[in-house]
């Protein structure tokens, strides 16, 4: 138990300044709208979505992937709930169990203001393109889409590549969706998330990624930080970490663009209806 | 026995492969022959390194008094099988993932017998090619059974525990056999050259699944690292340059292509380790052991410990 409180205090340590500026932004689009509902797409540990909980009042469900599981041995979608602690009382927040590559989201078209995919692109390796599409199914016209995720194409990660590191992870003992599997270069996320339904409003880049321990990738890596200071674009398109806002305000459809996908004729078409959503929402895990 | 043939030159050998053909195979044929131009390109980039490690077997093998048992990871779509069993005096068994399969998805651990045709004047090549999957199951076959494990080109699509594959090899190697693995440099200077550039670097999204993709291309430290903890003794290791040049390439880009090479070439580590293609050749030495070195793996104590002593 020891161990995992320490492995919590350090992801909240690590993705803190992501989850700030995140919440900044909402903030800023939230402008006193009320009743809002809320998707969290690969929400545990369940940080960001208690930081969420405390800021705003907001009805927020989660997707997760089931960890310490191999991707084909997941079952079908499993419906569960979390508790969290919010300014002293305990909050249910459902939650389902499932591999957004695979599976549809089980919520009907039009359903949430707001879906937030903090972190999660980088995970995937093999269908991003069914996660935004049913981002947009699910999100009401004018929604909002919240996206987090590292600069591929980053100076630190030049620098890094030049000087021997690899920034590539390590296998994970949590499973295939533990580890990075790809990285990815502003332009594919643009063209993934434009071709899916969205209007790309924002695409800032930021240097919120933490700061490495081992002596040459930190120096690097500051030494990137301080590069992409210089207010050109050229350079401040290099820092470290995307944020992209974007607006279900186009069509739903599904786009495979050259370059991202190969061999995109073995994907299985994508269904516009979502399962039936089993009634135990409500019930607690365990 | 008759005279081993000689290692073709590469004109010799890509007219060799346009002969070949898969007559039959019952795990993906359809997908594969629904893309002849995936497959013309496919043998076009891995022909060098096919050829260099024919010549790297040979070495290995100087005498070959009885057909050398070879068993060849991930073969499909099977060019370099056919190219082996015609210049290597060899028994062939190869396994396959079917494509379409989720990392871990329990598959039927069985075989298929395929049929490749080698051109008119030649006899078809029989061999049986295995389903399962190499970072999980237990290669279905007994200790001591190949005196030749091939993983080329394999490792890279791995998602979670590329140790299990090489204790596995480990075991159903014949004591001094070999293990052969070839695997792209994730520090080439191509992706250098790409992420310097603003373009992307990495591996697209793959319609055959999660292992379709290049998942983690490993590093020549990272290679050394892996082997020696799952108990090889490394005979040659070595970052080579072995993929042709894209014919749309711009006279400006083979120019620079051209200086780069030059200076790829040098003796010193700074440039080998960014050159193409790491290329292994190890023997297993003690017991088969599933060694985890903490670079390549989060949190070694938390995947599997036990190898099983089967069969």
């Amino acid at each position: 138990m020891a161990t995992e409180e320490r492995w919590l205090s350090r992801y909240a340590e690590l993705y803190r300044s992501i989850h700030d500026s995140a919440l900044a932004y909402l903030q800023a689009w939230e402008k006193a709208q009320n009743n809002l509902r809320v998707l969290e797409i690969g929400a545990e540990p369940y940080v960001f979505t208690s930081r969420l909980l405390e800021m705003f009042d907001w009805e927020v469900e989660c997707v997760s992937a089931p960890p310490y599981i191999w991707p084909g041995e997941m079952p079908e979608p499993q419906y569960t709930a979390v508790r969290i602690p919010v300014k002293k009382q305990m909050r249910h927040v459902p939650v389902v169990l499932l591999n957004v590559e695979r599976d549809a989201l089980p919520y009907p078209d039009d359903h949430f203001d707001a879906v937030l995919c903090m972190d999660v692109v980088q995970y995937l390796g093999y269908h991003p393109t069914r996660m935004f599409y049913e981002a947009r199914r699910v999100l009401r016209s004018g929604g909002l889409l919240l996206l987090t995720m590292p600069n591929g194409l980053s100076m630190r990660r030049l620098l890094w590549l030049l000087g021997g590191i690899v920034d590539a992870d390590p296998f994970a003992a949590r499973g295939v969706y533990a580890r990075r599997q790809r990285s990815i270069a502003p332009q594919e996320i643009s063209a993934l998330v434009s071709g899916c339904g969205f209007q790309v409003e924002r695409l800032e880049f930021l240097d919120l990624a933490p700061l490495p321990d081992a002596r040459w990738p930190h120096f690097l890596a500051i030494g990137a930080r301080i590069l992409t200071s210089i207010p050109l674009s050229m350079l401040s398109r290099r820092r470290d970490y995307i944020v992209l806002l974007a607006t279900a305000s186009c069509p739903l459809q599904a786009v495979y663009p050259a370059g991202v996908y190969h061999q995109a004729r073995l994907y299985p078409p994508l269904t516009q209806h979502a399962p039936v959503r089993h009634d135990s929402t409500d019930t607690p895990a365990g | 026995m008759t005279a081993i043939p000689t290692i073709p030159a590469p004109d010799e050998a890509l007219r060799f492969l346009d002969q070949v053909r898969i007559l039959e195979d019952n795990v993906d044929h359809n997908i594969r022959n629904s893309a002849p131009q995936e497959l013309s390109y496919y043998r076009l980039i891995h022909l060098r390194t096919w050829l260099r490690v024919l010549r790297l077997i040979r070495q290995a093998f100087p005498v070959i008094e009885r057909p050398l048992r070879i068993l060849e990871l991930g073969a499909s779509p099977y060019f370099f099988t056919a190219l082996l069993a015609h210049h290597v005096p060899c028994e062939i068994v190869t396994s396959t993932l079917p494509a379409l399969t989720w990392p871990g998805e329990p598959l039927t651990i069985r075989s298929y017998p395929v049929v490749v045709s080698c051109g008119a004047i030649r006899p078809p090549l029989r061999f049986e090619t295995w389903t399962f999957n190499i970072e999980k199951d237990n290669f279905p076959f007994a200790n001591g059974s190949f005196d030749l494990v091939l993983c080329m080109e394999v490792m890279e699509h791995l998602t979670y525990n590329p140790s299990h594959a090489l204790a596995e090899a480990h075991r159903v190697l014949y004591p001094g056999g070999k293990l052969l693995v070839t695997i792209p440099n994730y520090l080439r200077s191509q992706r250098i050259v790409q992420v310097a550039l603003g373009r992307p670097d990495d591996f697209p999204y793959v319609g055959t699944g999660i292992q379709g993709r290049h998942q983690r291309e490993l590093t020549y430290t990272e290679v050394k690292l892996l082997l020696e903890a799952c108990n090889y003794h490394i005979d040659y290791l070595d970052v080579e340059i072995v993929w042709p040049w894209s014919p749309t390439m711009t006279l400006a880009g083979r120019v620079f292509a051209a200086l780069l090479h030059g200076f790829l070439r040098l003796p010193i580590a700074y440039a080998r380790n960014r050159r193409e293609l790491i290329i292994a050749l190890a023997t297993p030495v003690d017991e088969p052991r599933l060694g985890y070195p903490p670079q390549l793996y989060d949190d070694p104590m938390a995947f599997p410990q036990e190898i099983s002593l089967q069969r």
